[in-house]
C-alpha cells in the first residue's frame, strides 16, 4: 500500500529490534510480544520488519504457502498440481498478516466461500488468516483486547501448528505455523496466562526519556512523512545489511556450537528464577544460538544468553503480586546472583 | 464586531485554530478532542469546524455504542440478498474517506472499537475481516471525538493519544462565540504546508518542554511539530517560528497536559530549570534552544488562561462528592453482549436471525432447490431459503463483575487498613484477569469520599494508583456510601456485574456537609444507606473493627448487605471472601 518506515530507521528500542530479529532468524523462538507506551514505534517495527526479511519460496500460487521443501506437506491442490507437472515454484515476500481487532472467527480460521457457494452451489473452503500468516508472521495489536474466542483459537492452533476447521459441512485441515506477534499497552489489561505462555520473547519498550533521541525520533519521522520514498532510500543500505545478516545467521545457525556450560546456565537459572516447564529453557537456548549467529559467532556463550535472558523469561515468572519489583527487574538480579 | 480579547475568547479563537489546523493536516494531526458539555456552543464550533474543514467533504456522526461491523464494514445483507452474490458494505471510517467522523459522547466508547478507530487513524485504512470478506479500504479521516466526560471519565487512552489537537470549550460562553474569526485561506495553506521548515532549534525546544512538563508520549511530540508547520503554513510564512511554536503548545499540550494523576506535577518555573540538565553535551546550540524555549514558555505564558495553567501545573482534578442522583436513567440497555455463536434453534424468544449463517448454510442447496422450485410452483427467486437454514444468533452478556471497594481510612486504624485492602485488590487483580473483572476504591475521610481507583482490570495501573493512600480524620460514612453508589451504577450501566465491599467499623461521625452534628449524620446516613439499598445493589460489609459490634451489623441491614467480621483477615482473607462472590453463579 504505502513505503513503510524502515526497520533500521527506528530510534533506540532496541530489545524489540533485536527480539523480532531473532525470530526472523529462527521462527521456533516462539511468538513475540511487545507491551508498553504507545507511540514507541510498535506497529511500525513490525510493518518495517516485513520489508527487511529476505524472500521465501513457495510452490506456485498455493493459497496456503506450501513449501516446496517440504512435498509430503503439500495442500491437495499442490499435489495434484504437481502430478500435473504444473507446479512452479515462486518467490515470494515473507507474509507478515494483521489480524485486525474486529476480525470474525471465519476470517480468522477460514469458512465457506460464500461467493462459490451462492453463485455455483459449489462447496469450497475459503482460507482464512492463519492461511495466510503460514511461514511467516502473525500480527494482532492491541492483543490484550481481542476477543476471548479468538485467543482460544489462535492458542490451539499456535500450539499444534495445524489449523482444523469443521464447519458449515466443511472439513479441512491445513499447515499454519506462523510467528505470532503481539503488541499491548498493559493500561488496557492483562494478558491470559495461556496466551502468555506462548510467546517466546517478550519485551518491554518505553518512551525515550532523553530529550536528544526524541528529538530524533520526531526528526526522521518528519522526514519520512514528507517523502517517504526519499526516507526509505536513504535507509536502503543500512536494510539490506540487516537483511544479510539474517541470511548469514540462518545459514549458521545448524553448525553453531552450544557448550555444555551454556546449557548449564540455562538451568541454573531457570531454576533460580522457579521458571517451571522446559519452555522456558528452550527458549533461552533458542535465542541464545539466534544471537550468536547474528554477531556472527561459531559458539553460543554465556554472554549471549545473559543479553536475551530478561526478553525470554520476564513473562514466564509466576506473579507474587505482593512483589513490587517488574519482573524484568527480577531477572536481572537472578543474573548478577548467578554470577556472584 | 470586534470583541477586547478577554481569556474565554482566546480558548475560542484557539478553539477555531485548531479547526483550521486539522483542516490543514488531517493526516498528520490525526483530530481534536473537543472537552465540552453538548449545547449551542459546541454545536456552533462544530458547525464552524466542519464550514473550515470543507463544504463538500463527508462527515459521519457516530456514537459510542457503535457495533465493530458499522466501524469496518462488513456484508450488505439486502445487496447480497439481491444479487445472490457477497456485496461488501462500506463501514462509516470507510465512508468518511477525506473528510470528517465525529464521535459522539466519546468517553464511553469500548476499548476495541477505540482500538479499531485508532488503527484506521494510523494507516489511513480499514482491514475488513469478517463474514467471509476481506478487504482493506482507503479511510482517511480526521477524527473529532467529543468528550463530555464528567469526574473521572476520560477519552480512551488508544484515541486521546493519536489526536493532536486538544481544545476545552466548557469556559467559553455563548457571546464568545460570535466575535470575528481571523478569515484563514485553508487551500493556500495546505499548498504552502509540505515546504514549511520547522527549524531544528524549534524541534529541539518542544521536544524538551513536552518532556519537562511530563508529557512521555512520542506521538505529542511529533504533533507538537505539525501542528507548528500548520500554524505557520495558515500563517503564510515558509519558516515556523516562536509564534507558531507557542500556538502548538497550546492547542497540542497547554489545554490538556495529560499528566498522569499521580506524576508530580512539575511547577512552571521548575519547568525551565530542570530542562537543561538533559542537554549538557550540546554546549554549542544550548544557548540558541535554551532561549528560544524561554521564549516559547513566556509566550504560552502570556496567552494562556490562569487556570488551565494552574491545571497543567498539578495536573489536579475536580474532587467533587459523588451524588446518586442518576439511578433513574439505568436500565435502558439491559440487552448488551458479545455475539457468541450461532444456534438452529432460537435461544430465547424472539431471538436475533444470524442471516449470514442462515445463507451460508443454504447457500450448497440452492441449484437442488432451484431446480426443485422450477418443477414445482414455478416461482423463480434468487433464493432459495427454507425455515431448517434458520440460524440464530447466540449472545453473551457479559459476565465481568466489577468490586468497588469502599475503604474507611479514617482513624488510627487507617494504615493498616488501607495495607491490607491493597493487598487484596492486588491479589484479586492478579488471580481474576482469566475473566473479566475489574476492581475499584473509593476511601472515605475527613470531610468527604474520594474514588482513587476507577474500575480496572490493570495491576499496572491500580499498582500505581495504590502506590500512596492517604488515611486519618473523621469518618463520612454517609458520603462514602453516596460515592460507591454513583460508581456502581455506572459500572452496571457499563454492562458490569457490581459488587460493593465496604470495609468499616460502621461508626459514621461525619455528615454530608461536612459538619458533625450527630443527628445530622445520623439523618445523611440512613438517606444514603435508603438510596443505596433501593439499587439492590450485591454488597458487603467487612466489618474492620477490632471486637466487632452491633454497629456495622445495623450498617449492612440498612443497605442490604451481607456482614462479615473480619477483625485482622489480613489481605488474603479479604481476597478470599470477595474472590468467591464474584465468581460467576
Amino acid at each position: 500500500m504505502v513505503q513503510n518506515y524502515p526497520f533500521s530507521a527506528i530510534v533506540g528500542q532496541d530489545e524489540m529490534k533485536r527480539a523480532l530479529l531473532l525470530a526472523a532468524i529462527d521462527p521456533t523462538i516462539g511468538g513475540i510480544l511487545v507491551f508498553g507506551d504507545r507511540g514507541t514505534g510498535k506497529s511500525t517495527a513490525v510493518r518495517g520488519l516485513a520489508g527487511l526479511l529476505p524472500q521465501m519460496s513457495v510452490a506456485g500460487d498455493c493459497r496456503y504457502n506450501c513449501d516446496p521443501a517440504d512435498v509430503a506437506g503439500y495442500c491437495n491442490r499442490c499435489r495434484d498440481q504437481l502430478a500435473a507437472g504444473k507446479l512452479h515454484h515462486r518467490q515470494v515476500a515473507v507474509p507478515v498478516i494483521d489480524l485486525p481487532l474486529g476480525a470474525t472467527e471465519d476470517r480468522v480460521a477460514g469458512a465457506l466461500d460464500l461467493e462459490k457457494a451462492l453463485v455455483s452451489g459449489e462447496k469450497a473452503f475459503e482460507p482464512g488468516l492463519l492461511a495466510s500468516a503460514h511461514r511467516g508472521f502473525l500480527y494482532i495489536d492491541e492483543v490484550n483486547l481481542l476477543e476471548d474466542h479468538l485467543v482460544d483459537l489462535l492458542l490451539d492452533v499456535a500450539a499444534s501448528g495445524v489449523n482444523i476447521v469443521e464447519r458449515e459441512g466443511l472439513s479441512v485441515r491445513h499447515p499454519a505455523r506462523f510467528v505470532l506477534v503481539g503488541s499491548g499497552n498493559p493500561e488496557e489489561g492483562e494478558l491470559r496466562p495461556q496466551l502468555l505462555d506462548r510467546f517466546g520473547l517478550s519485551v518491554n519498550v518505553i518512551s525515550p526519556s532523553d530529550v536528544p533521541s526524541r528529538v530524533e525520533v520526531v526528526k526522521r519521522r518528519d522526514a519520512y512523512d514528507r517523502d517517504p520514498a526519499r526516507f526509505s532510500q536513504s535507509w536502503k543500505r543500512k536494510d539490506g545489511a540487516l537483511r544479510s545478516s539474517i541470511v548469514k545467521a540462518r545459514a549458521a545457525l545448524p553448525s553453531l556450537e552450544t557448550p555444555d556450560s551454556v546449557i548449564e546456565f540455562a538451568s541454573t537459572l531457570c531454576l533460580t528464577l522457579g521458571v517451571d516447564g522446559l519452555r522456558g529453557e528452550l527458549t533461552l537456548m533458542r535465542a541464545a544460538r539466534a544471537r550468536a549467529a547474528l554477531v556472527g559467532r561459531q559458539q553460543v556463550t554465556i554472554e549471549d544468553m545473559r543479553a536475551i535472558a530478561v526478553s525470554a523469561l520476564r513473562h514466564r515468572l509466576r506473579r507474587d503480586p505482593l512483589d513490587e519489583s517488574d519482573s524484568g527487574t527480577r531477572v536481572e538480579r537472578a543474573l548478577l546472583e548467578i554470577a556472584a | 464586531m470586534t470583541v477586547a480579547p478577554s481569556t474565554t475568547s482566546v480558548l475560542w479563537s484557539d478553539a477555531l485554530l485548531a479547526a483550521a489546523m486539522m483542516a490543514v493536516d488531517p493526516a498528520g494531526l490525526g483530530g481534536i478532542h473537543v472537552r465540552a458539555r453538548s449545547g449551542p456552543v459546541r454545536d456552533r464550533w462544530l458547525e464552524l469546524a466542519a464550514g473550515i474543514a470543507g463544504r463538500d467533504i463527508p462527515v459521519r456522526r457516530i456514537a459510542a455504542g457503535i457495533a465493530e461491523t458499522r466501524l469496518t464494514g462488513g456484508l450488505d445483507l439486502g445487496l447480497t440478498l439481491e444479487s445472490g452474490r457477497p456485496v461488501v458494505e462500506s463501514g462509516v471510517l470507510a465512508a468518511a474517506n477525506g473528510g470528517l467522523v465525529v464521535l459522539a459522547m466519546a468517553e464511553r466508547v469500548e476499548a476495541s472499537s477505540a482500538a479499531i478507530i485508532g488503527m484506521a487513524l494510523d494507516e489511513g485504512a480499514v482491514r475488513i475481516e469478517r463474514d467471509g470478506l476481506s478487504k482493506i479500504e482507503p479511510a482517511q479521516f480526521a477524527l473529532i471525538a467529543l468528550d463530555e466526560g464528567i469526574e473521572d471519565e476520560r477519552l480512551a487512552p488508544v484515541l486521546a493519544d493519536r489526536l493532536g489537537l486538544r481544545i476545552d470549550l466548557s469556559g467559553v460562553t455563548w457571546p464568545d462565540t460570535h466575535g470575528i474569526a481571523a478569515k484563514l485561506d485553508i487551500g493556500a495553506a495546505r499548498l504552502l504546508l509540505p515546504s514549511v521548515v520547522v527549524p531544528d532549534s524549534l524541534i529541539d525546544a518542544l521536544c524538551a518542554l513536552a518532556l519537562s512538563a511530563g508529557v512521555l508520549s512520542m506521538r505529542a511530540s511529533l504533533h507538537l511539530v505539525r501542528a507548528a508547520r500548520a500554524c505557520a503554513a495558515l500563517r503564510g510564512v515558509a519558516v515556523a517560528g516562536v509564534e507558531d511554536g507557542s500556538v502548538a503548545l497550546r492547542v497540542v499540550l497547554g489545554m490538556a497536559a495529560s499528566v498522569p494523576e499521580d506524576a508530580p506535577g512539575p511547577a512552571d518555573d521548575a519547568q525551565v530549570d530542570e530542562a537543561p540538565r538533559n542537554e549538557a553535551d550540546k554546549e554549542q546550540e544550548e544557548l540558541s534552544t535554551e532561549a528560544l524555549r524561554d521564549m516559547l514558555v513566556e509566550a504560552v505564558k502570556a496567552e494562556l488562561p490562569k487556570h488551565l495553567l494552574a491545571g497543567m501545573e498539578t495536573g489536579a482534578r475536580s474532587q467533587r462528592q459523588g451524588v446518586a442522583g442518576r439511578a433513574g436513567a439505568l436500565r435502558n440497555r439491559a440487552r448488551r453482549g458479545r455475539a457468541i455463536g450461532t444456534s438452529d434453534k432460537p435461544p430465547a424468544p424472539g431471538a436475533r436471525l444470524d442471516v449470514l449463517a442462515t445463507l451460508r448454510n443454504a447457500a450448497p442447496w440452492q441449484r437442488i432447490r432451484a431446480e426443485a422450485a422450477a418443477v414445482g410452483d414455478g416461482r423463480l427467486r434468487k433464493l432459495q431459503i427454507r425455515k431448517s437454514d434458520f440460524r440464530y444468533l447466540r449472545f453473551q452478556e457479559k459476565t465481568g463483575t466489577t468490586a468497588i471497594f469502599a475503604v474507611d481510612a479514617s482513624g488510627s486504624a487507617a494504615v493498616e487498613r488501607l495495607a491490607e485492602t491493597k493487598g487484596a485488590i492486588e491479589l484479586l487483580l492478579a488471580e481474576c484477569y482469566v475473566r473479566r473483572d475489574q476492581v475499584a476504591l473509593i476511601s472515605f475521610r475527613g470531610k468527604s469520599s474520594e474514588t482513587l481507583l476507577e474500575p480496572t482490570r490493570s495491576l499496572v495501573r491500580a499498582k500505581r494508583s495504590l502506590s500512596a493512600l492517604p488515611g486519618g480524620g473523621g469518618t463520612p460514612l454517609a458520603s462514602g456510601i453516596l460515592a460507591t453508589l454513583a460508581l456502581a451504577v455506572r459500572s452496571s450501566q457499563k454492562g458490569q456485574s457490581v459488587v460493593a465491599v465496604f470495609l468499616t467499623d460502621g461508626r459514621g461521625n461525619v455528615a454530608l456537609d461536612g459538619g458533625t452534628i450527630k443527628s445530622q449524620v445520623l439523618g445523611d446516613m440512613q438517606m444514603a444507606a435508603k438510596a443505596f439499598r433501593a439499587n439492590a445493589i450485591r454488597s458487603i460489609v467487612i466489618d474492620t473493627a477490632m471486637r466487632p459490634q452491633a454497629r456495622a451489623e445495623v450498617l449492612a441491614r440498612d443497605l442490604g448487605a451481607e456482614y462479615l467480621a473480619l477483625p485482622r483477615g489480613g489481605a488474603r482473607a479479604v481476597a478470599y471472601e470477595i474472590g468467591a462472590r464474584m465468581a460467576p453463579p
